[in-house]
């Protein structure tokens, strides 16, 4: 049987694995209320993170391109980014989606095959590292962005900087 | 081999972090960036007389206490308790039911247990329990109490600090206890000591000096509503002469400074003028009332009353008939919900009545204000006023209750009613997140801080979730609100969460849509931005 015929029938429970993992890396007292993931709304942590690794164990089980687990790896991401995580525990959820892979092809498998299938995984980690800098430099960002709007209405207004007028644009 | 695999890293990591120990063990806290706000400059607790006046710095292990701040903090609680019925009944009734846990934003965006209502009311009861009850001191930990230490203080300080007092909480608790209050008289307690923010304490001696959080003196004020009525003539080929500090004036109007200086408040001051002109109604700006908000409501009662003091001695001086209050949050909830014990029924004002439609103010009978979209959804109503809908067709608007006009006065209709009737395209976000269910902009009750952006993020990510929900389905691009913090918390968190959606207070669409008496062909918004179909003019 192929790695992938094998896996189309383990999906549910490599999707199960995974998400329980992912939460087990929050805290204790919180883990009951975030593995509801049925409340998009109500729980929007729970939901996504369920929703976003279903979508990625699919794609890694469908031999998608390395582009189509962006999406799902950024909604994970954006919300570990602002969470009280280290950043390899923001992005380190990764390795427990592989974990949950190796422990079902670790029954029927050879393990060569095995080894070579989960290195692919390892790439993903690369990704979100790329991902994880992305939205912490966003914040810096939005601190500078909102330290600017704040002010610099009250530069122009008081004409202690003078810009182009936008009306010169249009002589063109 | 010696290198651990990485799920056990990671694992372990939070093992370490969140053990299987009760909560009561988990000190100290650990301050982060991002997570904590900075503590607050000894010059402006000096100057509105706050104790222990200092320049804190919250990640000091010594945080430069009086030697004697445990009895202060056990005496504080205990003059609150018997100062405020609500407060005792709070710290006793609870029975741990669960209903508030994950209820609140902060919970729900971060995970963290003690941002749950109940634990973190916890961290103060067990503190009331050993010094106020007799279990609590017979029994000590196995009857829910605990020491008031330098750890437990700190962490009192990190949790008060990551509540809005929003309230959501509140409405599901089966016994009414009101956690926002819990985290008031706590924040009261640690205001004892010298332990405010400065995002906080800046703003209350601001207000204090000059009439608002931000320092804005008469003059500047005064030029400020000048360089928006350049705008508004630029726009509409109509010149307003805003009027200031005049005596006799039917009506006064105070606003957030917010509303001021910072984009996109500005538009709805704009808004005002343009409203105000159009129907020609007689009312003053207060360059000393001149902050709707009290952020003296998050220090302290007395503070907050010392605030709120200028708005009603002003009406007096000025002679006004009544008030008219702009859009803001917690400026409503002070109005609405402390003004009469602070000071009883307003005698020398008169009970609201609209100059244009005759409308009573009916619910306004007492405190003498009226809510700018109350009036302006009954001028809408009696059809005094005219709209080109079309000038904001670019818009799909989405409404966010803030949480005090919604939760704390029932305010729900209204801003709806004017938006329906300023715009063709207007939907709702879904039922448990709007209303009086509605979720926390992530910043209100002072912790709309720049160091703390991580938090506010994480605090106010059930809220975009949702607005990203009716952002993917019906294409909403604008997040029209009715509250000063709103509007300068929720660009931010629009732009980590759900870029392409902006954000702009009621007032400002009704504007923009508003045809005015003599106005010229309009080509552009209050933004200055080309109108629908005007992009190639």
């Amino acid at each position: 049987m192929s790695i992938r015929d094998f896996l189309s029938k383990k999906r549910k429970a490599i999707v199960n694995k995974s998400f329980e993992w992912t939460v087990s890396t929050y805290p204790e007292e919180s883990q009951s209320f975030l593995k509801d993931n049925s409340r998009q709304f109500t729980n929007p942590i729970g939901y996504n993170l369920y929703q976003s690794i279903e979508q990625i164990v699919e794609k890694i089980i469908n031999e998608e391109p390395i582009d189509n687990f962006i999406t799902p790896l950024e909604e994970i991401i954006r919300i570990r980014a602002v969470q009280d995580f280290t950043p390899s525990q923001a992005v380190g959820f990764i390795f427990l989606i592989k974990k949950a892979f190796q422990d079902e092809l670790e029954k029927e498998i050879e393990p060569l095959k095995v080894l070579d299938f989960l290195s692919r995984i390892d790439s993903l980690t690369l990704i979100a590292f790329d991902i994880f800098m992305k939205y912490r430099e966003k914040i810096y960002d939005l601190k500078s962005k909102e330290l600017i709007d704040r002010t610099w209405w009250i530069l122009k207004k008081w004409n202690i900087v003078s810009e182009i007028p936008d009306k010169t644009v249009e002589t063109k | 081999m010696g290198l651990p695999r990485p799920e056990e890293l990671i694992s372990n990591v939070n093992l370490k972090k969140m053990p299987s120990k009760p909560w009561m063990d988990t000190l100290p806290v650990e301050f982060k960036p991002g997570f904590y706000c900075y503590g607050a400059k000894g010059k402006n607790l000096e100057y509105v007389n706050f104790p222990n006046a200092r320049d804190f710095h919250v990640t000091e292990q010594d945080w430069k206490l009086p030697e004697d701040w445990k009895n202060i903090v056990i005496e504080g609680i205990k003059q609150r308790l018997e100062r405020f019925r609500t407060f005792h009944v709070f710290m006793d009734i609870c029975v741990r039911c669960g209903a508030c846990a994950d209820k609140c934003h902060f919970f729900i965006g971060t995970g963290d247990p003690k941002n749950m209502p109940v634990l973190r009311a916890e961290l103060l009861r067990s503190v009331y329990r050993k010094y106020f009850t007799t279990g609590g001191k017979l029994f000590g930990r196995n009857g829910g109490a605990r020491d008031l230490d330098i750890d437990v203080l700190k962490e009192l300080w990190y949790y008060f600090y990551q509540c809005t007092e929003c309230r959501r909480c509140s409405l599901f608790c089966p016994y009414g206890i009101d956690t926002a209050e819990i985290t008031i008289i706590g924040r009261e307690l640690l205001n004892l000591l010298g332990l405010n923010t400065d995002w906080i304490s800046g703003p209350v001696a601001n207000c204090y000096r000059t009439g608002n959080h931000l320092g804005i003196e008469p003059h500047t004020m005064k030029s400020t509503l000048e360089f928006m009525c350049n705008d508004i003539e630029d726009i509409t080929g109509i010149r307003i002469e805003p009027p200031i500090n005049k005596k006799g004036a039917e009506i006064l109007f105070v606003t957030p400074s917010g509303d001021l200086f910072a984009d996109p408040g500005i538009y709805n001051a704009m808004g005002y003028m343009m409203l105000f002109h159009e129907i020609g109604l007689d009312y003053t700006w207060s360059t000393f009332a001149s902050e709707g908000g009290n952020f003296g409501f998050f220090t302290s009662m007395e503070m907050a009353k010392r605030l709120h003091t200028k708005i009603y001695e002003e009406a007096k001086r000025l002679k006004v008939k009544w008030i008219i209050g702009g859009e803001c949050g917690h400026m409503w909830r002070v109005w609405h919900q402390y003004h009469n014990t602070w000071y009883g029924p307003i005698d020398f004002l008169e009970e609201p009545v609209s100059p244009i439609t005759g409308t009573k103010f009916e619910n306004a009978k007492s405190n003498k204000i009226v809510h700018i979209s109350e009036f302006t959804a009954d001028l809408i109503k009696h059809g005094v006023l005219k709209f080109d809908k079309s000038r904001n067709d670019n818009l799909i608007v989405t409404f966010h209750d803030s949480c005090n006009p919604s939760r704390g006065m029932g305010l729900f209709e209204e801003p709806r009613y004017i938006i329906k009737n300023v715009c063709n395209h207007f939907y709702e976000m879904p039922d448990e997140t709007i209303r009086e269910q509605t979720f926390c902009c992530g910043g209100g009750s002072g912790l709309n801080a720049g160091e703390i952006m991580e938090l506010r993020m994480r605090g106010g990510f059930p809220r975009a979730n949702a607005v990203r929900y009716v952002h993917e389905k019906f294409g909403v691009n604008l997040l029209a609100n009715i509250c000063a913090i709103d509007r300068a918390t929720l660009p931010p968190l629009m732009d980590y969460w759900v870029p392409g959606v902006r954000v702009s207070g009621v007032t400002e669409l009704v504007a923009n849509a508003m045809i005015m008496k003599g106005e010229k062909e309009r080509t552009m918004n209050l933004r200055m931005e080309p109108l629908p179909g005007k992009e190639e003019e």
